[in-house]
């Protein structure tokens, strides 16, 4: 068995929830709170294992936060034998810990949370899997067996584009991407809010664990039971592991729904939805909010096509067909203003910008981009100057070209 | 943090726990307590038994308890340890608690207790500690604050200690993931060197304090006597004129029971203490071993004759004696239990008796201690087929007694990584894996044989038995010692003893029989051709107690049975044997009036021939009436109940038209009891009256 370094002994004394305590008066620090503990230890050059032979009060005078008192410190640090207990049994159970300075620690995570990033990461099977690109599949736990089958085919998929599919690990869309992606003898990354000590265990994914096919990471301690709080927490893991996400089926409040719009709001990775009959889901609404509709035929394409920022013009095409396949009396001009909205609904764009997408002659941009302003569909500003979509118009124009 | 303690406080300390004001620590013992409390260090203490080792832990539990640190606790393998420091700690105004098998009604107000902060020092046994339920529910909820963590019998850490116990494997793999900053004490009495060693590398960072061991007022002297008879006799005879009490070893349980029932004929009170030992009057075996534990310690018997389950920090300071009645394993364990005598006493003797069988029991003890390969694949196989199975439903998956599932995954789940997990009463397999450490198996196993060899030359030594034991423990004592049998040969207890005796001993061995006590129960689902009743008492299907000749192969008539099977005839001495018995020592109510037996296809003639001259002799008919009607894969390869059931099903058949009154059934060996079970049940089925069972020989392990 391998023993902790004390660097990592210390992340996991004063970061880690073990076992099911209840509230406790001194809590873990969030890794929030970590991350800024351990800014300031580096600015000391103190290595945290240092708190743990050291003397304590002499090392961490100067050190002031109204939210990580001493006490509170000085509680977590003495819970040396749960620390013992808990990691004998975890690593008895074959399972491995890895804090953000390991070199084992994924770097996806790091670039893109920064000091936000969880503090430890528990995990079981190959952790050299967290590196490999990845394409994130989220839905929810109780979806329609089409959804399922849909997962399945996107794991496959996934597998034979060169991709991990990375998702949650709980029942419905999680589990059926990774197992479409393995059963395709693909790889796969489940992030785990709870459990990971039982799923690691279980039948479906005990033997690809051990054939190196999936990893099953999760930021709480292995043997935490259920709980939103964490499952929702954990979301943005999955995106972040990712290089694109596919939301297959998303109501509009609840787990998927709040990882997708965070990730919409934080844009970590370019969101695509599948197009949906389910009149109460939030499909329809992320897009709205800026994710992209899945293209119909991506089951028959490349998977590399949902990667870059947001949309890529070469998607944008397919919808552009889809749409004057459907909507064949439909003007250039209507399907210029269509493209041009969507592209602007999060962000505003230059002149210049908008020239490399539309690949028009230049005179023509004008004319449409003056035609968009005359109508009020969009609005011109500042120096250098950019164009953005005036708000209340959204969404009846949106929905001219809506499918439902 | 910040926790300190000066001498001059912990000598006042001290004082209060001995009611002595003048008391002043031993050596190294303020050095012990100057380390865990003070330094927060990791630390290995030597000392001999009796060193102190309680006062170390208390004064220093104290400590932290005053610094509001939560409460010590003391890993340890012994109940009566336990029982006999609480009140030793109560005059320090210390409140400490027990939690082991044997207190299982007090667990949920102690865990109260614990709860409520009123604990100041919690003693468990190491296999508490392998309990994942115990560490949840009881560990857990107040590890955050711990103030010590004490492990006794260390050594067990080491495979290079004699004693290889699984549980200290757990616990050397939480010890390794203690932080740096909080304090370990591991106690022991018996390590050498290596084991010391093996012991700071598996732990790392851990200071060792080391005193001398050697007892000096020990008389040691060895006798080999072959026979067991001899042994019983030399026992009878001279134990009357050794002063005061003492423990007599045996290595197997059931020898405990002969060698106790032998001297308790001859006058010399005495009781047989094993791991799994009951007693009608206690509830359980832990408590009355308990309650054996403290007999001695008052003196109420005069001996108590155990295995090596009674020793693990025994520590009686007046025991006058320990005699081996056969010779054990290894010198360091020769040194465990010898040395708890005469540790507060002038004079105590160590005598080691050893005999013709000690060899073989030995070879059977390395043999089982580690499971075969095939064993761990059925296990592991059933589990890779799962999301977890309970121990019952394991059984019905694997061939193997529920005894050799325990010890597989008892060996398998102390490992780290393991292959198993248990969570939630479910055996799991974790995604961890395996393949046997064969090189660790036979190198453990070899180290059996190197220590067995060194008994040997231990037995047969020429020069100052002490320094022997003294160089094996690296101890410096290499003077000779002016007591032992070899210093001092006018000093020793006389090798012989009287013919009488001798005659009287040999007669005990044959009229040893045992009471075959039938199952009552069958498993669900095994008897689907017979459709027998779970519960077969309910419907008077069950056997009567019968009764077991002798164990196979064993002194008494266990020999005379195995030479007559392997000569497919079984004398008229047997025939003599089995009546007497019947008659003069057992004579059942109601009176059976007829014979009938177990028949067998490889054997076709030797148990009834055997029974038919048993009948003649009691004068009882004797009735052919059970057939074996189909051939099943021989029962000794089933290694469960259900399994041994299933084997059974449909095999035996009896005629319709039987005698209605009591019957004998005869067989030569018995083993898991089915084929008695079975066919008595079919017998009552027929209309036959109450059966009463009659065996030979018993090949049951460990009876
Ligand atoms: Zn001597």
């Amino acid at each position: 068995m391998k023993q902790l370094s004390q660097d990592a002994q210390t992340t996991l004394l004063l970061t880690t929830h073990f076992g099911d305590k209840g509230p406790m008066e001194h809590g873990p620090l969030t890794p929030t709170e970590w991350g800024r503990f351990a800014r300031w230890l580096t600015e000391q050059s103190i290595a945290p294992g240092e708190l743990l032979v050291g003397n304590r009060r002499e090392l961490l005078r100067g050190f002031q936060d109204n939210k990580i008192s001493l006490e509170r410190m000085e509680t977590l640090i003495n819970r040396g034998t749960t620390l013992a207990l808990s990691v004998e049994k975890w690593s008895r159970a074959g399972l491995w810990i890895i804090t953000r300075s390991d070199s084992a620690y994924p770097e996806k995570l790091t670039e893109r949370l920064n000091h936000n990033c969880p503090p430890v990461l528990f995990g079981s099977g190959d952790n050299n899997l967290l590196n490999k690109p990845a394409i994130a599949a989220v839905g929810s736990r109780d979806v329609t067996n089409e959804d399922l089958k849909f997962s399945r085919t996107i794991g496959g998929k996934a597998a034979a584009s060169g991709f991990a599919i990375v998702s949650g690990g709980a029942r419905g869309v999680d589990e059926a991407s990774m197992l479409g992606a393995l059963e395709a003898e693909g790889t796969a990354i489940g992030v785990l809010a709870d459990s990971l000590l039982k799923k690691s265990t279980s039948r479906i994914y005990r033997n690809h664990i051990q054939r190196k096919n999936i990893v099953l990471i999760s930021p709480f301690s292995p043997e935490a039971g259920f709980n939103v709080g964490n499952a929702m927490a954990r979301n943005k893991y999955i995106y972040c592991l990712s290089e694109a996400a596919v939301v297959v089926h998303s109501g509009r409040t609840g787990g998927t729904w709040s990882g997708a719009t965070e990730n919409l709001k934080k844009q970590w990775v370019p969101l695509w939805v599948k197009r949906t009959s389910d009149p109460d889901s939030g499909n329809n609404d992320l897009v709205n909010l800026g994710g992209s509709w899945l293209p119909h035929n991506i089951v028959e394409g490349d998977l590399n096509s949902l990667l870059g920022r947001k949309s890529t013009s070469n998607d944008e095409k397919d919808v552009k067909i889809d749409c004057i396949a459907d909507q064949s009396n439909r003007s250039f001009y209507e399907i210029f203003l269509f493209k041009l909205k969507s592209l602007l609904k999060n962000d505003s764009m230059t002149r210049t910008e908008l020239q490399d997408v539309f690949d028009l002659t230049p005179k023509q941009l004008d004319v449409w981009l003056r035609k968009a302003i005359e109508s009020e569909q969009i609005i011109k500003k500042g120096t250098p100057v950019s164009y953005s979509l005036i708000q209340k118009a959204k969404g009846n124009q949106l929905a001219m070209f809506d499918e439902s | 943090m910040g926790i300190r303690v000066e001498k001059s406080i912990a000598e006042d300390l001290l004082r209060n726990a001995l009611d002595d004001k003048s008391a002043s620590f031993r050596p190294n013992q303020w050095e012990a307590i100057d380390a865990v409390v003070n330094k927060k260090q990791k630390l290995l203490v030597v000392q001999k038994t009796g060193w102190g080792k309680s006062i170390v832990y208390f004064i220093s539990a104290k400590v932290f308890r005053e610094g509001n640190q939560g409460p010590t606790i003391v890993i340890s393998p012994l109940l009566a340890l336990m029982r006999n420091q609480i009140p030793a700690a109560e005059r320090l105004g210390i409140t400490a608690v027990t939690i082991n098998s044997s207190n299982q009604e007090e667990w949920d107000e102690v865990k109260e207790r614990i709860a409520e902060g009123d604990v100041d020092v919690l003693l468990i046994s190491p296999e508490r500690l392998s309990n994942d339920e115990f560490v949840r529910d009881v560990l857990l909820p107040i590890s955050d604050n711990l103030g010590l963590l004490v492990v006794d019998e260390a050594h067990c850490i080491s495979d290079w200690g004699h004693d290889f116990r699984p549980d200290y494997r757990r616990i050397a793999n939480v010890l390794k993931q203690m932080p740096p900053n909080m304090p370990i004490l591991g106690t022991t009495a018996t390590a050498n060197n290596r084991v010391v060693k093996d012991v700071v590398s598996q732990l790392g960072d851990i200071e060792v304090l080391r005193g001398p061991l050697i007892r000096e007022s020990l008389f040691l002297q060895n006798i080999r006597l072959p026979d067991q008879a001899a042994r019983l006799a030399w026992l009878s005879e001279h134990l009357p004129d050794i002063p005061g009490t003492g423990i007599v070893y045996t290595l197997t349980k059931k020898d405990a029971e002969q060698v106790a029932e032998w001297l308790n004929l001859n006058g010399i009170s005495s009781a047989a203490y094993y791991s799994d030992v009951t007693h009608a009057g206690n509830p359980d075996s832990s408590s009355y071993r308990i309650a054996l534990e403290s007999m001695l310690l008052k003196n109420e018997i005069k001996v108590l004759v155990a295995t090596t389950a009674l020793g693990m920090g025994y520590d009686k300071p007046d025991l006058g004696f320990v005699i081996h009645y056969q010779a054990p394993g290894s010198v360091v364990a020769y040194y465990q239990q010898v040395g708890r005598a005469g540790r507060a006493i002038e004079s105590a003797r160590g005598i080691l008796l050893s005999g013709r069988e000690d060899q073989d029991i030995h070879e059977h003890f390395r043999n089982a201690a580690f499971p075969g390969g095939g064993q761990v694949n059925q296990i592991l196989q059933a589990l890779e087929r799962s999301d977890g199975l309970s121990m019952p439903e394991l059984q019905r998956r694997v061939n193997l007694t529920k005894g050799q599932i325990e010890q597989v995954l008892k060996l398998l789940s102390v490992e780290n990584p393991a292959p198993v997990i248990r969570e939630d009463r479910k055996w799991l397999r974790t995604a961890v894996d395996f393949e046997m450490d064969q090189e660790r198996i036979n190198f453990l196993v070899q180290q059996k044989t190197r220590e067995w060899k060194e008994v040997q030359e231990y037995i047969d030594h020429e020069d100052c038995l002490m320094v022997f034991l003294s160089n094996s423990l690296d101890d410096d004592a290499d003077t000779p010692c002016g007591k032992c049998s070899r210093c001092l040969p006018d000093g020793r207890m006389p090798e012989t003893f009287s013919e009488t005796l001798g005659v009287k001993s040999s007669l005990f061995l044959r009229y040893s029989e045992m009471l075959l006590i039938p199952r009552k129960q069958v498993p669900k689902d095994a008897f689907q051709k017979y459709g027998f009743h779970r519960i077969l008492n309910r419907h008077g299907l069950e056997a009567e107690t019968g009764r077991i000749l002798s164990r196979w192969g064993d002194a008494g008539w266990g020999r005379v049975v195995m030479n007559g099977k392997h000569a497919n005839h079984f004398g008229d001495k047997l025939v003599d044997a089995v009546c007497e018995m019947f008659e003069e020592r057992w004579n059942p109510d109601p009176r059976p009036t007829w014979v009938t037996f177990v028949p067998s296809f490889n054997h076709p003639a030797l148990v009834p021939d055997f029974a038919k001259r048993v009948a003649k002799r009691l004068g009882l008919s004797f009735q052919n009436v059970v057939t074996k009607t189909a051939r099943n894969r021989p029962q000794k390869q089933m290694q469960n109940s259900f399994y041994q059931c299933q084997n059974l099903d449909g095999v035996f058949a009896v005629d319709s038209d039987i005698k209605t009154e009591p019957v004998l059934l005869l067989d030569d060996m018995v083993d898991s009891r089915w084929t008695l079970t079975v066919i008595a049940a079919l017998l009552r089925s027929a209309g036959s009256g109450p059966v009463y069972p009659i065996v030979l020989a018993t090949t049951a392990i460990g009876k």
